[in-house]
C-alpha cells in the first residue's frame, strides 16, 4: 500500500498543548449547551410543532455551530494563551 | 430532565457519557457508532423514531469535530471525500426505500437481514486475518536494534490482491488522489460509496463499520487516512440524514446537544489517539466492530418480531 502523502495542513499538536485545547474546548461546549438549553429549548420546541422546515434547518445549524465555531474559537483562545506564555518566558 | 421537543426524560449526564464513549470509538475508527447509540438511547428512554434521528444528528457533530482533528493531522483526503458523497447520497435513498419494500415482505426482510449479518460477521473475520498476517510481517521485517516509532503511520496490508486488481482497472475517468496516494477508476470510488450509502440508508446511522474496511482493501487507501475521509464522508452523508429526519418529526436536537458535549470532547481524544497506533494495530482493534453491527441488525429483527 502507497504511503505518499502530503504534509499535514498543520504539525501534529504538542501533549500539552492537546489537553489545554481538551479543557478550553471543555468549558466552552459546556457554556453553548447551558446557554442553548436556557434559551432555546421552548423556541426550538415551538418551531418543532409549528414550522418543521425552518425547525431542520436550525437543527443542522445549531449542531454544525457547536462543531466548527467552537473548535475555531478554542484554537484562538489556545493561541492566544500559548502567545502570552511565551511573551511572559521572553520577558525574563 | 425533560425535553420539550420528543417529550423524553433523560438525565444529562448519561447522555454525556455515551456520547462521550461514541465520540472516543468516531474518532478513533472513524465510525459514526451508531450500534452503540442508538441502542443506548432507547434503553435511556428516547422512543425509537426519535432514537434514529437524533443519533444522526449528534454523529453529524462529532464527526465535525473528529474530522477537524483529523485533517490537522494530515488524514483527510478531501477530493476523495466529495467524489465519494456523489455515491453515498443516492445509496441512501436506495437503502431507506429497500427498508420500505421490504415492509411489504416479511420474509424478504428476514432473509436480507440474516444475509447482512453473515457479510458484516465475514468481514470482521477477514480483517482479524488479515490485520495479524501485517503484523506478523511487520514484526519479521524489523531489523535487530532498530526500534520504529509506535506512531507510525506507515501502513502494512496482508491481502494485497483487491486493491491491486482495483487499481488495474483503467476505466475513465481516473482519479489522482495524492493524500492517500493511489490512482483509481472515478467508477471504483462511486461503487464503493454508493454500498457505503446503501448501508447506512439500510441499518441507518453512519455505517463506517463497512465503509472504512472498504476504503483499505478495496481502494488502497492508507488506514489512518481512510478514518479521517470516512468521518468527512459521514459529515456529508449524517448532514443529510439529519436534514430529511428533522422534516419528518424525528430528531431532538436538545437531546442531541446535550449526547454531542460529550461526543465532541470524546472524538478529539480519539482522533489524537490514531497517532500512537499503526493501521494494522487499528485495523485488529476496529474488527469487533462489524459483529456489533451484525448484532444490532439481529436485534432489530429480533425487536420486530421477525426472528
Amino acid at each position: 500500500m502507497s504511503d505518499s502523502r502530503k504534509t499535514p495542513d498543520s504539525a501534529p499538536v504538542e501533549g500539552s498543548t492537546f489537553w489545554l485545547e481538551i479543557v478550553v474546548y471543555s468549558g466552552l461546549i459546556v457554556g453553548y449547551l447551558l446557554l442553548v438549553l436556557k434559551t432555546l429549548d421552548v423556541p426550538l420546541a415551538r418551531l418543532y410543532e409549528r414550522h418543521r422546515v425552518s425547525y431542520a434547518f436550525a437543527a443542522v445549524l445549531l449542531i454544525l455551530l457547536q462543531g466548527i465555531v467552537l473548535e475555531l474559537l478554542t484554537k484562538i483562545l489556545v493561541g492566544l494563551f500559548r502567545r502570552d506564555g511565551g511573551g511572559r518566558r521572553r520577558t525574563r | 430532565m425533560t425535553f420539550l421537543i420528543s417529550h423524553a426524560t433523560i438525565a444529562a449526564p448519561w447522555l454525556i457519557a455515551v456520547g462521550f464513549v461514541v465520540g472516543i470509538l468516531g474518532g478513533f475508527f472513524g465510525v459514526g457508532g451508531s450500534f452503540l447509540a442508538g441502542p443506548a438511547l432507547y434503553v435511556l428512554g428516547l422512543p425509537m423514531n426519535y432514537v434514529v434521528g437524533t443519533d444522526i444528528a449528534h454523529i453529524v457533530g462529532k464527526s465535525v469535530v473528529a474530522a477537524k482533528k483529523h485533517r490537522a493531522l494530515g488524514n483527510v483526503d478531501i477530493k476523495l471525500g466529495l467524489v465519494m458523497a456523489l455515491g453515498t447520497i443516492p445509496g441512501v435513498e436506495i437503502g431507506a426505500r429497500v427498508v420500505q419494500a421490504l415492509k411489504r415482505t416479511k420474509h424478504a426482510d428476514v432473509a436480507l437481514g440474516l444475509s447482512f449479518s453473515v457479510v458484516l460477521v465475514v468481514i470482521s473475520t477477514f480483517i482479524i486475518w488479515e490485520s495479524l498476517g501485517a503484523l506478523r510481517q511487520r514484526r519479521a521485517s524489523r531489523t535487530g536494534k532498530i526500534k520504529t516509532r509506535p506512531a507510525s503511520k506507515k501502513d502494512r496490508l496482508h491481502f494485497n490482491s483487491l486493491w491491486k486488481w482495483i487499481h488495474a482497472i483503467r476505466v475513465k475517468p481516473m482519479i489522482g488522489l495524492p493524500v492517500s496516494g493511489i490512482r483509481v477508476s472515478f467508477w471504483a470510488v462511486l461503487a464503493v460509496s454508493i454500498i457505503g450509502g446503501f448501508f447506512s440508508g439500510f441499518l441507518g446511522g453512519g455505517a463506517g463499520y463497512i465503509r472504512m474496511p472498504m476504503l483499505v482493501y478495496v481502494l488502497g487507501v492508507p488506514t489512518h487516512v481512510a478514518i479521517g475521509t470516512d468521518l468527512f464522508e459521514i459529515i456529508l452523508s449524517a448532514g443529510y440524514g439529519t436534514f430529511s429526519h428533522a422534516l419528518k418529526g424525528n430528531v431532538d436536537i436538545l437531546i442531541a446537544l446535550v449526547m454531542h458535549t460529550g461526543a465532541a470532547i470524546g472524538a478529539q481524544i480519539g482522533a489524537q489517539a490514531t497517532e500512537k497506533f499503526h493501521g494494522p494495530g487499528i485495523r485488529l482493534a476496529f474488527a469487533p466492530l462489524p459483529i456489533l453491527g451484525a448484532a444490532t441488525l439481529l436485534y432489530e429483527l429480533h425487536h420486530r418480531g421477525l426472528l
